[in-house]
């Protein structure tokens, strides 16, 4: 007896047993929800998209309009809600989304919502709600302006924080921050910018109400004159917000045209996946790490490509709160697709994205934006594969892990469907990129993709066509 | 000197009265009846101030009550005119009474004691006053004998529970302050001028009330009767303040004198009076008995308690009394009401009752005694360190006494007795979202304690949490006594068991339940383990069936808190059977298994129909209590913390004083020390193994199972003492002292600890909770109907939090913060499912719409705390539940005060509500998916139905809303027409009506709910009659059977 009571006492004493009821560490699927877009779960009774950016009115700078795919099992409905701000009241729109179809609602269509000038330089116009009741949807947005569109997810939750690192307030380049608060409390959020000539924090950028339910557009060339590489950090001291931002590059620009559309990072990541450069004829490609931490950094940036030697990765010295840019063209051969590995190799996280436009001689003209993906799944799906039949559509498919993953492109039929069919399929090697060209596979622009894997991948898409170029990683399936 | 030979039929003649002539005075005769027993030497000065009494017809007997020496020549010297007639009886009161039979002629009685003086006008004052205010009984104004200008007396009161009252401090001195006749409520036996025609309609004195009662009872049935009772001060008699309150020589008996005063007043008080003066009277006297236990009068606590007992256990006799009480009364209880000693609640209770006259004395007497209290506390170190801790335990406690327990866990807030009353009897439990099952006969316990304190709901709440060291600490002292038979070691265990960190983390986490099962547990394993004893023979089985019903009963008192109590039981006696293989007593075992099997089931009974309503919580077992999942590891739970108390090493050293009995004790010691040890070790298994082999099983609170480890530790400290006496003192230096000295050490160890944790005031406790916090939340109902809907980790959360899967937990209050009403709340039905799947589905991040999913349960808010209360120590909620809560559409996020989020839901629906007759349509009735239709429904604006709901304010038309459980007997009516009955959201009840008028919904299963109570009233009074029964059949029991001492 003597011997239980004490032994139980000496070892709950000399050793500390701990139990191990601590709370259980975030999940794989946590990490990617949190870090991207992700399609909602099956059991989701109703799941929320929040689309920031974007003008509502014909002839705006960026017309809006929302893409719903649904992936589930039944069909599904979803509510489309445009909240214009000011004193209009939000309006809405029911629609039925087929199973395994796609469904564009034009924001004009449910809401006449006209940007107006707001207080101190600030521009209010519409956030989009999108509620779909039922799981497996995905939403994307498309916005279209200066003869360019731009197609992206948008947001599965709002934040506190959001990072963008790319971003220029240059001759020709219209750089809007779209502050999204759909929720029915007011927002104050503070706007900090590290560029290339240091840390900015505009006085009047600081304090930003954004009232509930409504949007509030942020023209950061009016604050922050003049600089080639512009970072923006948005954090909320009070609320939540989604945060996009848009660069309309005009005539006036000496080297891109088009308009580029980036949801923001929720965080600094130590590593960072951007699949889908392909070095071309009067293509551009860049990569921007932002550093928004005091302490300076460094980055490796390692090109991967199926079809060239491994490179040896480029070091990359990034001062504290300030932000470089990398092209990429020195980085693959010439007409060699790849994908870029940002890995920082000291403390402090960055933000990365790719910047790419298209010119003369190449066919398309455009420009556009994305973030690099710190997470891998293996599922990625697209609301849509390309926007006219006469683009060139392809999805770039980027493995990071240590083995071969073999990928398949699946497709729902046009207008919906019980299950997707596969269109292709492909053998990435570890470290390596492929990529699928929906024109040569014969995907329609009204089928909905699906990027499936049998290891963590991570899929962008990118989209060149007499309507304009876009990039955007896929919405990623934990 | 004259002999009464004849009783009854000799007639007294007066003193001025010739010896045989045939002239007799007209004026009326007194007959002076001094009744005396072993007189002392002041019989002669009492009887020749008789003899000189300025009132000339005055007859003098001397009844004695059987005296050891005949006190006839004594008396023949002192008065030579006097009778004296000898009877058997020694009791005042019955002697008293031979002026029934002996007595003649005479117009009135003077009943006095053998050593009262009189002044010589004193007759004739009263006579004269009796006459004048047409009195029936005259009492004298009463000086000290010693020091005639210290009043003793000048009539006196009673006040609610019979204590007798002067109103006269001690010491106080006559300056004719009191002069003045007036009418009294009795007067003292020990100068009492009575009608004799009066003396004989009321049969005289009721002998069987001596002592204590016996004048208060002739003169209260002298008022029913409608007689006057006066006391008339200018007659004024001397008498030795140390004879007071005896009538015959005798030394008083409090303890009798305690029983008749409570028998008095159950015979001769109304029943209306009856119904709140016994619980209160009971209850008062738990009260002074902890006072007079801590005062260390202890002498005096069998007195204060068992007078209520006694008299309750004799209530037949009690009965007979009544009606003859009933045949003579005349007047109501009211009318007496100003005579009696008043007061308001505490101020009452301190001035009447415990300020009652001897009790005054007694204060008086403490501080006299100061001196030699702390001589023999020299002498008794025990004594001395038990005060000393009872200091700490004060101090400790002071910010608790003064500003009262804050509501944090299930120390939500009291309410009013009727408030408590009428939870208890309705129908329908408004807890979660509402339910048909019975209430927790928790509220009938709630509102008797409040009842005790005069409604002050407030001092009962804080007083049960505060009490709870003391009742735990004397709880444990009985089953150690129960054990060792020794002061000693019994002291010992009632201290280390009281100072465990136990208690104050229950406190400081604000766990009623818990606490109340710390406090009460010793005493339902001491019983039970009483009733392990063998039985033999017809008496010992009857003592043993009534040892068991009072199990039953104890258990059923401590369910009412704590539902999880017979486990403790259960857990004590497995504990005994699995010490069995090491050291014996497998029948004890058995025999405390099986007692409190019975015990359970006894208490099962007595609590039907609510413990029917608890069989079918096993669907939900966190609304018995598993909703809890603590990260304890082995460390804190071996060294009991589970809160903020017991954090350091001083924990330790009760764990290392229990050790010595196990290390050094021999035979009966070392079985028992055993015993104490498996008791202890399954007490930190049952929190222990499930925090660490499956932590995401909710499981009860820990300061439950650990005051069952506490009660081991203690009971193996204090046979610590029993082995340093028997097995260590007296040997040669060796280990057996180094461990002795350790374990002393270990339990000063533990007396720094709890000392050191008395400096915040209120052990740990918040120094403030939600509801303060929140207080704008009491005028938000003129908006309408809703609820509060709390999220986060149910340690933090108010009442009795729901569960979900994931251990999040959720509770439900209404119109504001929520109080004791919504504690032990009904099982989880299936709208109470509905919640928790919205919670579920928000914090999953399933839903962004948690408003609305909630709003047709009229949730408002919804708060989390990260705090048990302000000012608390901040623990992390569940991981996701912050961010899901920010990300809600629905949500507007208020201003709150640090450790509290608190949400706005934009979509709320009051309750009762009205939708718009335009808008009915879109309201979801019946629906199979009620999580799917609140998340899509738009019922647009709903008004909200004002006043109360069983008389609104005119409303419609349109459906109105109503926020409770589905429910066939809810309905409602307009103008008297009933409306259509709906089930909106698939859950809830609606009612169609179809015109603008005022809404009455109302509840059809109240009958039911009356009959419930009827049957569990009748299963008590039955109850009560098999103890009675059983009590009644073993009063000639044997001496009592002790266990082997250790």
């Amino acid at each position: 007896m003597l011997l239980v009571v004490g032994g139980c006492i000496a070892v709950a004493a000399a050793f500390g047993v701990r139990s191990t009821g601590a709370a259980p560490a975030t999940s794989t699927a946590g990490a990617v929800a949190q870090a991207v877009p992700t399609v909602a779960g099956a059991d989701t009774v109703s799941a929320t998209w929040y689309c920031a950016e974007g003008t509502g009115a014909p002839g705006g700078r960026a017309d809006e309009t929302i893409l719903i795919a649904n992936e589930g099992d039944a069909e599904a409905s979803a509510v489309v809600t445009v909240m214009p701000g000011g004193q209009a009241g939000p309006e809405s729109r029911q629609v039925t989304v087929p199973r395994g179809a796609q469904v564009r609602v034009s924001v004009s269509s449910v809401l006449q919502a006209p940007e107006q000038p707001g207080d101190a330089g600030l521009i209010v116009g519409p956030g989009v709600v999108v509620e779909v009741f039922g799981g497996r949807s995905v939403v994307e947005h498309e916005i279209e302006g200066e003869n360019d569109l731009a197609v992206g997810p948008c947001a599965r939750q709002a934040g506190t924080d959001w990072y963008f690192a790319g971003g220029t307030t240059e001759r020709g380049a219209q750089e809007n921050a779209a502050l999204f608060n759909p929720f029915p409390d007011d927002a104050i959020v503070d706007l900090t910018f590290a560029t290339d000539a240091g840390f900015i924090a505009p006085a009047d950028l600081q304090s930003i109400a954004v009232p509930r339910r409504s949007r509030i557009t942020v023209p950061i060339g009016n604050f922050v004159l003049r600089q080639a590489q512009v970072a923006l950090h948005a954090h909320v001291r009070t609320g939540r917000i989604v945060a996009e931002r848009s660069t309309a590059f005009t005539a006036e620009n000496e080297t891109r045209r088009g308009l580029t559309l980036s949801l923001g990072a929720p965080r600094p990541e130590s590593s960072w996946s951007v699949p889908g450069v392909v070095p071309e004829d009067g293509a551009l490609h860049s990569v921007l790490v932002a550093n928004f931490d005091p302490a300076a950094t460094e980055v490796e940036i390692s090109p991967r490509s199926e079809q060239q030697p491994p490179a040896s990765p480029k070091r990359v010295p990034v001062g504290g709160r300030s932000v470089a840019a990398v092209d990429l063209a020195s980085l693959g051969g010439p007409e060699a697709p790849f994908a870029v590995d940002v890995r920082t190799t000291r403390p402090s996280p960055v933000v990365v994205e790719e910047l790419a436009s298209w010119g003369p001689p190449n066919a398309a003209t455009g420009s556009a934006t994305s973030l690099g993906s710190p997470v891998r799944a293996r599922g990625w799906t697209f609301a849509v594969g390309r926007l006219a039949p006469e683009d060139v559509a392809t999805i770039s498919v980027f493995n990071p892990g240590p083995g071969r993953a073999t990928v398949k492109l699946l497709a729902y039929a046009s207008g919906g469907g019980a299950a997707p069919g596969s269109v292709g399929e492909l053998a990435v090697p570890a470290r390596s990129q492929a990529q699928f060209d929906l024109s040569d596979l014969g995907v329609a622009p009204d089928q909905v993709v699906v990027v499936r894997a049998d290891a963590p991948v991570v899929a962008a898409r990118r989209i060149l066509g007499p309507t304009g170029a876009s990039l955007a990683l896929g919405v990623a399936e934990p | 000197m004259a002999s009464g030979e004849s009783p009854g039929t000799q007639a007294l003649r007066g003193h001025g009265e010739e010896s045989g002539g045939a002239l007799r005075t007209e004026i009326p005769t007194v007959a002076a009846v001094v009744v005396t027993r072993n007189p002392g030497p002041r019989l002669e000065r009492a009887l020749q101030s008789l003899g000189s009494q300025d009132y000339p017809s005055v007859a003098v007997l001397v009844v004695d009550a059987a005296s050891e020496h005949d006190p006839g020549e004594r008396v023949t010297g002192a008065l030579p005119d006097a009778f004296v007639h000898r009877v058997p009886q020694s009791s005042f009161a019955a002697a008293a009474n031979e002026a029934l039979y002996t007595v003649r002629n005479a117009t009135f009685l003077l009943i006095c004691h053998d050593d009262v003086v009189f002044d010589p006008g004193v007759v004739r004052l009263m006579l004269e006053e009796a006459y004048r205010s047409n009195a029936g009984i005259v009492g004298p104004k009463i000086v000290d004998a010693d020091n005639p200008e210290v009043l003793l007396e000048v009539g006196r009161s009673i006040d609610q529970f019979g204590n007798p009252h002067t109103g006269i401090e001690p010491g106080e001195l006559d300056q004719a302050q009191h002069d003045a006749v007036r009418d009294v409520f009795y007067v003292s036996d020990a100068a009492m001028f009575v009608r004799t025609d009066l003396f004989h309609e009321l049969g005289g004195f009721d002998a069987s009330l001596f002592p204590g009662a016996e004048d208060i009872d002739l003169c209260w049935r002298a008022r029913l009767a409608g007689a006057r009772v006066l006391v008339a001060p200018e007659a004024r008699v001397q008498q030795p303040e140390a004879a007071r309150n005896r009538g015959d020589g005798a030394a008083a008996d409090p303890v009798a004198a305690a029983r008749n005063r409570v028998r008095t007043l159950l015979t001769l008080s109304s029943a209306r009076t009856l119904l709140w003066v016994v619980p209160a009277g009971v209850a008062a006297s738990f009260v002074e008995a902890f006072l007079l236990t801590i005062t260390l009068r202890r002498g005096r606590v069998r007195s204060t308690l068992g007078a209520w007992w006694w008299n309750l256990r004799h209530f037949r006799e009690i009965g007979r009394g009544r009606r003859r009480a009933r045949q003579g009364r005349r007047i109501d209880d009211r009318d007496l009401r100003q005579l009696r000693a008043r007061g308001t609640r505490m101020r009452g209770f301190v001035a009447e009752h415990v300020a009652s006259d001897d009790r005054v004395r007694s204060i008086a007497d403490a501080s006299r005694s100061a001196v030699s209290a702390a001589t023999e506390s020299t002498r008794q170190p025990l004594f001395a360190l038990a005060a000393l801790l009872a200091l700490v335990w004060v101090v400790g406690s002071r910010h608790l006494l003064t500003g009262g327990v804050p509501a944090v866990g299930t120390f939500a807030r009291w309410p009013g007795i009727v408030d408590t009353l009428s939870t208890y009897a309705s129908g329908w439990r408004y807890t979660g979202l509402g339910s048909s099952t019975a209430a927790p006969p928790g509220l009938v316990a709630m509102a008797g304690l409040t009842t005790a304190v005069f409604g002050a709901a407030g001092l009962a709440h804080t007083l049960v949490v505060v009490l709870a060291f003391p009742v735990g600490a004397y709880g444990a002292y009985r089953f150690t006594r129960g054990i060792t038979q020794e002061f000693a070691p019994s002291a010992v265990a009632g201290l280390a068991y009281a100072l465990n960190p136990v208690p104050r983390n229950a406190i400081a986490a604000g766990r009623l339940g818990p606490l109340a099962l710390f406090a009460l547990g010793p005493f339902l394993i001491s019983i039970a383990l009483r009733r392990a004893d063998p039985v033999r023979g017809v008496q010992q089985r009857r003592r043993t069936l009534t040892g068991l019903l009072g199990l039953g009963a104890l258990l059923a008192f401590t369910t009412a808190w704590y539902q999880l109590a017979p486990l403790l039981l259960l857990a004590a006696a497995a504990a005994i059977m699995v010490a069995a293989p090491l050291v014996g007593g497998f029948r004890i075992g058995v025999r405390m298994l099986v007692a409190s099997a019975i015990a359970v089931v006894i208490a099962a009974v007595l609590l039907v129909p609510w413990s029917l309503a608890l069989l079918g919580a096993g669907d939900d077992p966190a609304s018995l209590g598993f909703s809890f999942r603590p990260r304890l590891d082995l460390v804190d739970v071996l060294r009991f913390h589970s809160g903020p108390a017991g954090g350091g090493w001083a924990a330790w050293g009760f764990v290392a004083a229990g050790a010595l009995a196990l290390i050094v004790g021999r035979g009966p010691r070392f079985a028992w020390a055993t015993r104490a040890w498996i008791m202890a070790l399954i007490g930190w298994a049952l929190v222990w193994l499930p925090a660490r082999f499956a932590p995401d099983v909710s499981v009860p609170a820990p300061e439950a199972a650990l005051s069952l480890a506490a009660l081991g530790v203690a009971l193996a400290a204090g046979l610590g003492v029993s082995v340093f006496v028997e097995d260590v003192r007296g040997r040669g230096l060796g280990a057996r002292q180094a461990v002795a000295v350790l374990a002393a050490a270990g339990f000063v160890l533990g007396v720094l600890g709890f000392t050191a944790d008395a400096g915040d005031g209120r052990w740990g406790a918040p120094d403030g909770d939600w509801p303060a916090a929140l207080a704008f939340l009491q005028t938000e109902r003129d908006s309408g109907g809703f609820r509060v809907l709390w999220v986060g980790d149910p340690s933090l959360l108010p009442l009795d939090p729901f569960v979900t899967g994931d251990g999040t937990g959720y509770s439900l209050t209404r119109n504001g913060s929520g109080d004791a009403q919504e504690l032990w709340r009904a099982p989880s039905g299936r709208a109470d499912g509905l919640v928790g799947d919205a919670v579920e589905l928000a914090a999953g991040g399933r839903t962004d719409r948690l408003g609305h999913l909630v709003a047709p349960m009229s949730v408002r808010y919804i708060a989390m705390p990260s705090r048990a209360g302000p000012g608390a120590t901040p623990q992390a909620p569940p991981a996701r539940l912050p961010g899901a809560l920010a990300s809600q559409l629905d949500l507007a996020r208020l201003e709150a005060p640090p450790g509290l989020a608190l949400y706005e839901n934009t979509a709320w629906i009051p309750t009762p509500g009205t939708v718009r007759s335009a808008n009915v349509d879109r309201v979801p009735l019946g629906s199979k998916n009620p999580t799917g239709a609140a998340l899509r429904a738009d019922v647009g604006r709903v008004n909200a139905v004002r006043g109360s709901p069983s008389a609104s304010a005119p409303t419609g038309p349109g459906l109105v809303l109503w926020s409770e459980a589905f429910d066939g007997d809810w309905s409602a009516t307009v103008g008297g027409k009933a409306l259509r009955h709906v089930k909106p959201f698939g859950w809830a009840n609606g009612f169609d009506a179809r015109a603008r008028g005022s809404v009455s919904i109302d509840y059809g299963g109240q009958l039911r709910r009356y009959g419930m109570i009827a049957l569990q009233a009748v299963l008590v009074l039955a109850f009560l009659v098999v103890v009675w029964r059983s009590s009644a059949s073993r009063r000639a029991r044997p001496p009592r059977v002790r266990r082997q001492s250790p």
